[in-house]
C-alpha cells in the first residue's frame, strides 16, 4: 500500500505541486493500478532483452533505423527566433527571464 | 463521398474550394459536439482560393488539393494554436509545421482547424480536454472514444472530409471504431513525428481519418516516408504478404481477443464479418497471442514513464502557464501543478514512480521485456497468417461520465488497441455494423473492426479493409 508520504515524494520528484485532495485522490488510484501490475509477476522473463523502441528489425541490439548524426549547433533565422522568444512567458530584452535559481533563501528575486 | 469523387466534381467544375470549405465550416459553427478547439476561417479560404485559381488557370491539381482537412492539436500547423488540450499550452503559437502537416499543405489540402483531443493523448474518451469534452456525432449523450476524438468526430459529422490524428496506445482506432469511420495506426517509422507534441515516443505514430479505407490510404501515402528530422523514420518499403484473390486471405482471430469483459454484442457483431469473410472464400485461423493479458500493464508502465520524460519540458520557462512565485523550484511546482490536468499529472507521476530508484528494475525494465514477449507473440502468429482480426475495443461508445472517475475502467478500454504500439505494427479500424442500443427509429452505436499486419504491410489492412466494405 502506498502511503500519502510517498505521494507527495512522487510529487516533489516530479515538481508538481498537489492539492490535498489530490494526494488522497491519487493514493487511492495509485494503490489500485500498482496492484493491477503485480500481474507481470506471473510472468517468467528470465534470458529475454528488454525492447527499448519499436524498431521493428534489429542490428546488433540497436533498432535498424539507428543512424547517428553529428550533433552540432545551427543558426536559426530572425524570424523563427522572433516567433520562439514570442512564445516566452517573460523576455528582457533578448533574453528569457526566469525566477532565481538557488531555492535556499526567499530574500530577493527579480521575477514576481 | 470519397476524395477521388470531390477531387472529380472539383476538376470538372461541378463544385468550387471555397464551396467545400465554407460548407465544412458552416457546419463547424452550427455543431454543438465541439470537435474543434480553433478554426481558422480565413485561412482556410484563402488556401481554397488559390485552389480555385489553380483550377481556371487549367493547372494539373493534386488529388488532395481543396480538400477540407483537420488536425489533432497536438500537430503543430504554423501560425495556429497547438495546445494539446492543455491549459499550459493555451497560448501556444506553433512556430513551425510538422512534416505530416507540410506534406499535406504541399498537395494543397485545405487546413480548416484543430481538433479537440485528451490532453496530451491521455485518454480514452476526449472528457480529458482543459476545454471540455467532444461529443460523439451518433449520439451526443456519449463519447468520441480519445483520444483523437475531435479529428473523429469531425470527419463522422461531415465537418471535414478527413482530418490526422496520432495514436499511442489506440488514440486512432477508438474513436474511429466509436465514430464509424475507418482509422490507421501506421507502422511504427513510417510517419514522422516532426512537430507532433510527443506522449511516449516509443510507441506514438501519426495516422489518418477518413470515411473509407481508399482515403485513408490515399493520405497515409501522402504523409509516410523518412524524415531527417525524425532519426525514427525510414525509407517506406512496403512488405506485402497478401494481394488479390480473397481466397489467398489468411485471417488469423486470435482466442484471447474474444475473453471475458467484452460485450457480448460487439462480438457478435465481429463474428458476423468473420463469418462473411470464410463464406467469401478467405481461410480463418484460431491464433494464439499467449502474452495479450499482460500488454496493458506493460503498456500503462512504458507510457508513464516515457511520458514523465517527455513532458518534464512544460515547466513554465521558454512556454506556457508561468504562475508568479519567488524561486525557480516554487516556480515548478505552481507552473505544473496549476497547469497540468488530473490524469496528466496521475500519468506523470506513475512513470516518475516506475522510474525512481528501487522501483526501475520491478516495473520498467520487467515491462521492457514482457513488451518483447508480446512482439514475439505477433511474430509467431504472422508466420502462418496475413492479417489478426478483432474487435477494436472491448466495449460500444460509453455516456460521458461514466468512466472518468476510475482510471483503469478507462484504461481497460485499450486492451485490444495497446499490443500494436508495444510491438510498432500497422493496424486499421474499420466499420463491423452496429449495435441496438439506442431508442428505435435511431442508428445504432457502431463496432469497430480491428485489423493487424506485419510491419509495412499496410497494404494487406487496406486489401482487407475493402473486402470487409464490400461484404458487410
Amino acid at each position: 500500500m502506498i502511503t500519502k508520504e510517498q505521494v507527495q515524494h512522487i510529487a516533489n520528484l516530479a515538481h508538481i505541486q498537489l492539492q490535498e485532495q489530490e494526494v488522497e485522490r491519487f493514493q487511492k488510484d495509485f494503490a489500485s493500478i500498482l496492484e493491477y501490475f503485480e500481474i507481470l509477476n506471473e510472468v517468467d522473463v528470465a534470458g529475454i532483452d528488454p525492447m527499448t523502441h519499436s524498431g521493428t528489425e534489429e542490428k546488433k541490439g540497436r533498432p535498424a533505423y539507428w543512424r547517428g548524426r553529428e550533433d552540432k549547433p545551427r543558426r536559426e533565422t530572425e524570424e523563427r527566433r522572433g516567433k520562439l522568444l514570442s512564445l516566452f512567458p517573460l523576455v528582457k530584452g533578448k533574453f528569457l527571464q526566469v525566477p532565481q535559481v538557488p531555492w535556499q533563501s526567499g530574500k530577493s528575486t527579480n521575477n514576481s | 463521398m470519397a476524395i477521388r469523387e470531390i477531387h472529380e466534381q472539383l476538376i470538372n467544375k461541378e463544385v468550387s474550394a471555397i464551396e467545400l470549405a465554407s460548407r465544412c465550416l458552416d457546419r463547424i459553427e452550427q455543431e454543438e459536439i465541439h470537435a474543434f478547439l480553433s478554426v481558422d476561417r480565413r485561412s482556410a479560404l484563402a488556401q481554397a482560393k488559390a485552389v480555385d485559381a489553380a483550377i481556371a488557370n487549367k493547372e494539373n491539381i493534386s488529388i488532395l488539393a481543396g480538400i477540407p482537412c483537420s488536425i489533432k492539436d497536438a500537430i503543430l500547423v504554423e501560425g495556429m494554436p497547438c495546445t494539446a488540450a492543455s491549459k499550459t499550452l493555451e497560448h501556444y503559437v506553433a512556430p513551425y509545421e510538422a512534416t505530416c502537416v507540410q506534406k499535406l499543405r504541399a498537395q494543397g489540402a485545405v487546413f480548416l482547424g484543430k481538433t479537440n483531443m485528451d490532453e496530451f493523448g491521455m485518454g480514452a474518451s476526449t472528457e480529458n480536454s482543459a476545454f471540455g469534452p467532444t461529443r460523439n456525432p451518433i449520439d451526443p449523450s456519449r463519447v468520441p472514444g480519445g483520444s483523437s476524438g475531435g479529428s473523429a468526430a469531425a470527419v463522422a459529422a461531415q465537418e471535414s472530409v478527413f482530418a490526422l490524428g496520432e495514436d499511442t496506445g489506440g488514440s486512432i482506432r477508438l474513436p474511429a471504431a466509436f465514430c464509424g469511420i475507418v482509422g490507421l495506426k501506421p507502422t511504427y517509422g513510417s510517419v514522422s513525428r516532426s512537430g507532433v507534441i510527443s506522449l511516449a515516443s516509443s510507441l506514438d505514430q501519426v495516422g489518418p481519418f477518413a470515411s473509407s479505407v481508399e482515403d485513408v490510404k490515399l493520405i497515409f501515402e501522402t504523409i509516410r516516408g523518412r524524415d531527417a528530422n525524425d532519426a525514427t523514420t525510414v525509407e517506406y518499403a512496403p512488405a506485402v504478404s497478401f494481394k488479390g484473390n480473397i481466397k489467398n486471405l489468411r485471417v488469423g482471430v486470435p482466442q484471447e481477443y474474444f475473453a471475458e469483459g467484452l460485450d457480448p454484442a460487439v462480438e457478435k457483431a465481429v463474428r458476423d464479418i468473420i463469418g462473411k469473410l470464410e463464406k467469401a472464400g478467405a481461410k480463418i485461423r484460431e491464433i494464439r497471442l499467449p502474452h495479450t493479458k499482460y500488454a496493458l500493464a506493460v503498456y500503462y508502465i512504458i507510457n508513464t514513464s516515457e511520458a514523465s520524460a517527455n513532458l518534464a519540458r512544460y515547466d513554465g520557462m521558454r512556454y506556457g502557464l508561468r504562475v508568479p512565485a519567488k524561486t525557480l523550484e516554487q516556480s515548478y511546482l505552481k507552473n505544473r501543478g496549476e497547469g497540468l490536468g488530473t490524469e496528466v499529472k496521475r500519468r506523470i507521476m506513475l512513470g516518475t514512480y516506475a522510474l525512481s530508484a528501487g522501483y526501475y528494475d520491478a516495473y520498467y525494465l520487467k515491462a521492457q521485456k514482457v513488451r518483447r514477449l508480446l512482439k514475439q507473440d505477433f511474430e509467431k502468429a504472422f508466420e502462418s497468417v496475413d492479417v489478426i482480426l478483432g474487435p477494436t475495443s472491448p466495449v460500444v461508445p460509453f455516456k460521458l461520465g461514466e468512466r472518468m472517475t476510475d482510471p483503469l475502467a478507462m484504461y481497460l478500454v485499450d486492451i485490444y488497441t495497446v499490443p500494436v504500439n508495444l510491438a510498432g505494427l500497422p493496424a486499421l479500424s474499420v466499420p463491423a455494423g452496429s449495435v441496438d442500443r439506442l431508442p428505435a427509429g435511431q442508428a445504432g452505436l457502431p463496432v469497430g473492426l480491428h485489423l493487424i499486419s506485419k510491419p509495412f504491410d499496410e497494404q494487406t489492412l487496406f486489401e482487407t479493409g475493402t473486402i470487409i466494405e464490400q461484404i458487410r
